[in-house]
């Protein structure tokens, strides 16, 4: 079901809805976070409060817009606040990082996203996660991040390029 | 890559946190949730993953083709119920005929005797219920839905594609629409992975001798030999009023590991969503013959409810849900002034008559 409806069905009182509405977006809420914090834990941290802040500010939706959008929106905001209050530079950056090629970090991302985060820029790591991973068209994302949609695709593409040549060399 | 992208998804899956207990926990210490909501177990989640789906004709002709060998070869053997998987124009031919005769219905077409003092919930909710029964009951054939497109050439209908819908009615009659429409490329993004592109369609769809405009959107996303579709239609009555109208959509969720495909329709009203109702088809295995079976569910407005139709030789049983009250109740096509009309008949005996 959409998620503009589901929201419409949880206003309504019906808070089952809410399980749907974690279920479709804690991805795409996750690797936003994850990109912007670089840490699996703190990523999971905004996961928490990203939502506590979409039920209480939920009735000031408005229904027939981009919900998506709309609660990455959130995710974004609240994982940028707690890296302030954090007052250190998250960088995805980790080519200092001590982990192997080929190892999980201890979180668990995963080789492939872990490659992900280490050889390509925020954006790009989250529009290409936000495409591959979570499955959200190139205008979807642009929606998402306020992003045209064409950037969207060159970031997409940049990624692309980049996630092969790393393959490549490992 | 595509590899890689899978790859990437996979990990999406095993890897991605889910606090949701948590988050739940908090928010009923900050009263924004019930407690019996918190406290009950998970319900059942739907979500909306991309379908990746074949549509060309030909792998949809092997794929019913298959399933056809599957049963005439080993027609002992059980086979578990599956999505029925419609091409795009199907899709399209079917919403345009369904969403106008809906409109159509929308006025009373209720010539039966309803008593306000009848106990059973049902006999209240089977006129609505007739109104979908009626705007689809030319897809009630095994094949739900077969279209062909030709160049237009009709005078009158400044239109590039002549659309033709046939379907097999309640008796077995082949029932033919007609919808005349022009679909355009509106947007078109190509990566060397992916293509990604939007039309629009615009169109006019007859219906008894009426005219409803009818406009669209579909999208594909297509990456080698997958391509994966969303597509919405849209009736009016009345083309200058745009707020109000019946909208199909094809949507797909995934529950207990199987997907499965919808056809929501949409009834809008000066721009408010007044009624949202679900049909799903489903290809079953009846006595070693591929049969397919029906469901409509009412999702808001003012029915309710959850029916599961199943034709028969000479009536349909249609199984429902309501609040507390399930049964069955039969519904056969009767001859009532040279006009056909539906009879539906109750557990209590009693009969109710609709257009």
């Amino acid at each position: 079901m959409k998620l503009d409806r589901l929201i419409q069905k949880f206003i309504d009182g019906q808070s089952s809805a809410f399980d749907e509405i974690y279920a479709q977006t804690r991805k795409s809420v996750y690797f936003v976070a994850l990109s912007v914090l670089g840490d699996a834990g703190l990523a999971e941290d905004v996961m928490q409060t990203t939502y506590l802040r979409v039920i209480k500010n939920i009735r000031s939706f408005t229904i027939g817009t981009n919900a998506s959008a709309w609660i990455i929106k959130i995710a974004k905001n609240e994982a940028l606040n707690l890296k302030k209050s954090r007052r250190r530079e998250l960088s995805v950056d980790e080519r200092d990082n001590e982990h192997l090629f080929g190892a999980t970090h201890p979180y668990g991302y995963g080789e492939l996203t872990d490659l992900a985060k280490k050889t390509l820029t925020q954006d790009e790591f989250t529009v290409l996660m936000l495409v591959t991973a979570c499955g959200y068209k190139r205008r979807e994302v642009g929606q998402m991040l306020d992003m045209p949609t064409p950037t969207v695709s060159w970031k997409y593409s940049n990624a692309i390029k980049k996630m092969r040549q790393a393959l490549e060399e490992n | 890559m595509k590899k890689f992208k899978r790859q990437l998804k996979t990990e999406a899956e095993i890897f991605t946190p889910d606090p949701l207990k948590k988050i739940k926990l908090a928010a009923q210490s900050e009263n924004l949730l019930p407690d019996e909501y918190v406290n009950a177990g998970n319900t059942a989640v739907k979500f909306r993953p991309k379908l990746v789906g074949i549509l060309s004709s030909l792998a949809a002709g092997a794929l019913c083709t298959a399933l056809i060998l599957t049963f005439t070869l080993r027609p002992d053997k059980p086979i578990t119920p599956t999505p029925v998987s419609l091409s795009a124009d199907d899709v399209y031919g079917m919403g345009a005929v369904s969403a106008a005769r809906l409109l159509a219905s929308m006025p009373e077409t209720s010539i039966g005797l309803l008593s306000q003092t009848d106990e059973l919930q049902i006999k209240k909710e089977a006129e609505k219920f007739n109104q979908y029964f009626t705007a689809l009951d030319s897809f009630w054939g095994d094949d739900i839905v077969t279209t062909a497109t030709v160049k237009n050439t009709d005078a009158g209908y400044p239109f590039e594609i002549k659309m033709t819908v046939m379907g097999i009615g309640f008796d077995g009659t082949a029932n033919n629409y007609t919808m005349y429409y022009t679909e355009t490329l509106h947007k078109s993004e190509d990566d060397e992975d992916e293509i990604e592109k939007e039309y629009k369609l615009v169109g006019v769809m007859i219906i008894d001798g009426n005219e409803y405009a009818v406009e669209g959107e579909r999208s594909e996303e297509s990456e080698k030999h997958e391509t994966e579709t969303e597509l919405k239609i849209r009736a009016y009555a009345d083309v200058a009023d745009r707020r109000s109208y019946v909208q199909m959509e094809q949507e797909y969720s995934v529950e207990n590991g199987k997907t499965q495909t919808e056809y929501v329709y949409s009834v809008y009203a000066d721009g408010k969503l007044i009624e949202e109702t679900a049909v799903e088809f489903e290809a079953k295995n009846k006595n070693g013959k591929v049969q397919t079976e029906y469901s409509i569910e009412f999702r808001k407005g003012k029915s309710k409810g959850k029916y599961e139709i199943e034709r028969r030789s000479d009536e349909t049983a249609v199984g429902y849900k309501i609040d507390g009250e399930h049964g069955e109740f039969f519904i056969r096509e009767v001859t009532g002034n040279g006009k056909k009309l539906y009879e539906y008949t109750f557990s209590d005996g009693s009969a109710l008559t609709f257009r």
